[in-house]
């Protein structure tokens, strides 16, 4: 789950990590009396939405008026911003930034992420701030520090002098980032966060560090015990299929293809989208029904594939081992009743109770083609979606 | 050769009287799993599945001489009964849950490794050495003993090489589920060490 930058900063506050003085605004009337109390002349107004890449698209604008600034929430708020990281519709605006104008010396980057490979918590600092992180890690990683963090012993006093060292910082400002260092670790690990990202840190012309910019993404595996952090969840900001799938507990990413898929499992999810393309057909989306699909959320999981209208064939392949392959076909023959699915359905089940449940499919009068293995029901359903059957 | 696991192995279940638990531990003993007993933290001393069930994991090491443990509990309580079986003699562990916060399997997965103990998983379908033993969720009767070992961190497609090695007749030595997690126990190369040295 990711959160909008003012929650981000909300937190960063609460765990005394040094961010710009500002309030997210929801009206334009709310953006004015927020910019006249924060006692400038110069202000930063940020549309709030979770895509990256913001500045480039008019979302992020240096004012040095009230009047700007409620031309700018006029223009911004109940409207969609389009980024590279968007689709062409964009995500809505429902809140804008206001915060006071910082002077920049310096931009720094700072980062925490879980590390795969060295299975730690990981923190990367790098003098090169402002830009993308992944160009910088591609072309010129000798400028990306990194202190892996003990799971068990926490974070040692001499990595945040390490990183302060690498980034060239005096000892004002090294005093300062061993405090963000410090809350960074602390609140990645009290809130059950996947990754923050703090770019740019900047040094100000008065020499001090603050956090410009704030992202944070949280383990969604962790949300029961991290109720506040739940309560930020903007569903605005996501897909509205791949929204309602996980209500369900489906995954579903939509893709661009004719032949629906229905499968237990992303390995096996994938492997069945790669043999569709083989027998030159295209799938028209993934969709994980999980390990405890019962009939109900397989006809949810029919109800989005068949909201696509490009859908032509629907490809159900499930692999019973906590699944129960007769609940699943239940659960198809219900699903197809009740919605009078029109478009061809192949269905291979095997594993767990297939037998049983390719004799349910077997006595329905529905439009199933049966599969006897996954080569099978892939060529089937490329010929049916190609109107060959 | 197959490994982890033949059929001398003898494993507990934590989370033993719990509903999946129940129903794969009932799998597991068709197949021939030496199932010795269980953990179901206040309900020691009854019996389940004929089998005996414990408070604790020591209780269980100590009184069945049991080395490998297969755990079914809920996500949220993971992190302790990992550390509770690692701490308690057990030096396999399969952990099927799925779910588990990554922050939890940092410290889980830096236990485990300072005690020398094998983790499995977690969010993965388990481990079996075909017609000799298995710990997890796999549908047992697709498998075939044979030459072929399988790692892979995917459920259903693992079961998708099985089936389809086995219908070619080449059949498997073990197979192992090392789960889709972040933070996973054991690696593809740690999985692939252990095929070479045998």
């Amino acid at each position: 789950m990711n959160l909008h930058e003012y929650q981000a900063k909300q937190l960063f506050r609460e765990y005394k990590i040094s961010v710009s003085e500002g309030l997210a605004a929801e009206t334009s009337e709310e953006a004015v009396s927020i910019a006249k109390s924060l006692d400038v002349n110069k202000w930063v107004v940020k549309a709030q939405v979770h895509a990256g890449g913001r500045g480039k698209a008019g979302g992020v604008e240096v004012v040095d008026s009230v009047d700007q600034v409620k031309d700018f929430a006029e223009k911004w708020l109940g409207q969609n911003l389009v980024t590279f990281q968007t689709d062409e519709k964009g995500q809505l605006v429902s809140q804008i930034l206001i915060e006071t104008c910082t002077s920049i010396d310096k931009e720094l980057y700072l980062g925490a992420v879980i590390d795969r490979a060295s299975q730690r918590l990981v923190v990367m600092a790098s003098t090169e701030g402002g830009v993308n992180i992944e160009e910088v890690a591609e072309e010129t990683p000798e400028k990306i520090f990194k202190a892996e963090i003990d799971p068990i012993k926490g974070p040692k006093e001499s990595q945040a002098n390490d990183l302060s060292k690498s980034l060239g910082l005096n000892e004002t400002q090294c005093s300062q980032f061993r405090d963000i260092f410090n809350g960074l670790i602390k609140l990645f690990l009290e809130k059950d966060l996947s990754l923050v990202e703090v770019n740019p840190l900047v040094i100000t012309d008065s020499g001090d560090l603050i956090c410009l910019d704030a992202k944070i993404n949280v383990d969604s595996n962790a949300l029961y015990r991290q109720e506040e952090i739940e309560k930020l969840r903007d569903p605005s900001q996501e897909d509205p299929r791949e929204a309602k799938a996980a209500e369900w507990d489906l995954s579903y990413v939509a893709l661009d293809g004719n032949i629906g898929c229905m499968v237990n499992g992303a390995g096996l999810a994938m492997g069945t989208m790669d043999i569709i393309k083989l027998h030159g057909g295209e799938p028209a989306n993934f969709l994980d029904v999980g390990g405890t699909a019962d009939s109900k959320r397989v006809a949810e999981a029919f109800k989005i594939i068949l909201s696509d209208e490009n859908v032509n064939t629907v490809l159900i392949n499930i692999f019973g081992g906590i699944v129960r392959c007769d609940v699943i076909a239940d659960g198809i023959v219900e699903a197809l009743t009740v919605m009078g699915v029109s478009v061809p359905v192949v269905v291979r089940l095997e594993g767990n109770s297939a037998e049983k449940g390719l004799k349910i499919l077997d006595e329905c009068e529905l439009n199933i083609i049966p599969a006897s293995n996954l080569e099978e029901a892939a060529s089937l359903a490329v010929k049916a979606s190609k109107g060959a059957i | 050769m197959s490994i982890l696991i033949d059929k001398n192995t003898k494993v507990i279940c934590q989370g033993f009287t719990g509903g999946q638990a129940t129903q794969h531990c009932i799998q597991c003993l068709d197949y021939g799993t030496q199932l010795v007993g269980g953990v179901t933290p206040g309900k020691g001393g009854q019996t389940h599945l004929d089998l005996p069930v414990f408070n604790s994991v020591k209780e269980a090491v100590d009184s069945t001489g049991a080395t490998a443990s297969l755990i079914f509990v809920p996500a949220k309580f993971c992190k302790a009964s990992i550390i509770e079986a690692a701490e308690s003699g057990i030096t396999l562990i399969v952990c099927i849950t799925e779910g588990i916060p990554t922050i939890d399997m940092l410290e889980v997965k830096a236990r485990c490794d300072d005690l020398g103990v094998r983790l499995i998983g977690p969010n993965c379908p388990g481990i079996i050495t075909p017609g000799e033993s298995k710990m997890g969720i796999m549908p047992g009767d697709i498998h075939l003993p044979g030459k072929v070992g399988i790692i892979s961190r995917s459920g259903t497609l693992t079961y998708e090489a099985v089936k389809q090695t086995s219908d070619l007749g080449f059949g498997q030595t073990s197979c192992i589920g090392i789960g889709g997690d972040p933070i996973p126990g054991t690696s593809f190369i740690d999985v692939l060490d252990l095929f070479e040295k045998r």
